[in-house]
């Protein structure tokens, strides 16, 4: 199975493909431009690169949020039209997903974090276990200051922290550990990883079916209503 | 922070301040603008672009949300938050990406967005006075001489 991954989610911006679980190639920046000008670009040439022709991609996949706005508007976009015109299936692969996957072999708890403004982040957690990325805490925003009761009580330990803001929240957590500069930004190498398990589990979309998932405030603000009411 | 107060008598003076305060902004710069209906703030935006090498008609993009100026001194984006009451809508615009360092961003109706303004966000409050006159004032991190 060929995949090709795009993740334009943050400033930094990337193209990978993989065939049968294998990364060919991947092709990143992080040098300020606009997306809309470079995705296309950079996905044409990790296709080039790979020998790969657009109609032989079976799973178009992109991260579909949290992150920027626009950023996502655009990898989505970009898809679902290469997606609508070769007939192949998508895969929209969460950003905190996309965040945790290098971190699939570590056998250990995943914290992952957006910045959400304003000392808050938007956050998951994930936990692997043989080879296995289990969600453990569903998406929300916290502010730093509660990040350590709300990692606590979800039974985190020692967890690895990934995200653009990752140094920043890792001194907010008991016994958390920054995973490290690699870690803070999504590679498109990893949404096809991603891809390919949610691909074995029957979790493609057409493009039309494609949608974003923004995360916005309001949303996260009522899952966290709706936790606090589950533990009560 | 300083506070900075000027009167102006007219909307062109409106305009010069504006075009002399430019001078004073850099990329990243995030000025909010507080001021009723008419008080002048898309006049000082005006005159903030003249100063910046613009040459071209400037109005309050009240329905688009952003106006984007690129190829100035600086690139500047002009926002009118008139319409915006939430933090989703304000996402929903892009607002958060134009804060990467790169633009100047302009914010006409801030008093909609309390969240949106930090504590080090330049401010320009504009206020009506008789006829004409306006009370205008900026709070700016460094000093202003003009």
């Amino acid at each position: 199975m060929i995949i090709l991954g795009v993740d334009s989610s943050s400033a930094a911006g990337s193209a990978a493909v993989s065939r049968d679980g294998e990364l060919l190639y991947e092709a990143y920046a992080n040098e300020g431009l606009t997306h809309s000008q470079t995705l296309l670009v950079r996905c044409d040439e990790a296709l080039r690169a790979a020998g790969i022709r657009p109609g032989d991609v079976d799973v178009f996949a992109v991260t579909s949020g949290p992150g920027s706005f626009t950023g996502l508007r655009i990898g989505m976009g970009l898809v679902k039209g290469m997606a609508f015109a070769t007939g192949a299936r998508c895969a929209g692969v969460s950003t905190f997903l996309a965040l945790a996957e290098p971190l699939r072999d570590s056998g250990r708890d995943i914290l992952t974090v957006l910045d959400a403004r304003q000392k808050r982040a938007y956050c998951s957690a994930y936990r692997s276990v043989n080879g296995e990325l289990t969600k453990v805490m569903d998406e929300c925003v916290l502010s730093f200051t509660e990040l350590n009761d709300i990692c606590g009580k979800t039974g985190l330990t020692a967890p690895l922290v990934v995200g653009d803001i990752s140094m920043e929240v890792s001194s907010f957590v008991d016994g958390a550990e920054y995973a490290g500069d690699d870690l803070r930004y999504v590679h498109a190498g990893y949404v096809c990883e991603a891809a390919s398990v949610m691909a074995d589990r029957g979790l493609l979309f057409s493009a039309e079916e494609l949608r974003p998932f923004y995360l916005q405030l309001s949303q996260a603000e009522r899952n966290r209503i709706q936790r606090d009411q589950e533990e009560n | 922070m300083y506070t900075y107060r000027f009167i102006t008598s007219s909307q062109s003076e409106t305009e010069e301040l504006g075009e002399k305060f430019s001078a004073y902004l850099e990329p990243g710069t995030v000025v909010a603008m507080y001021g009723d209906l008419g008080a002048g703030k898309t006049a000082f935006v005006r005159g903030v672009l003249r100063g910046m090498g613009y040459d071209c008609t400037v109005s309050s993009p009240t329905f688009a949300i952003v106006n984007e100026y690129r190829g100035g001194r600086l690139d500047l984006a002009h926002f009118d938050m008139y319409r915006i009451s939430s933090e989703d809508e304000l996402y929903g615009t892009g607002f958060y990406d134009y804060l990467d360092g790169t633009m100047t961003v302009f914010m006409e109706w801030s008093e909609n967005v309390p969240f949106a303004v930090d504590e080090d966000a330049v401010k320009v409050r504009i206020g009506h006075g008789d006829g004409d006159i306006r009370s205008i004032e900026i709070d700016f991190p460094k000093e202003l001489s003009f």
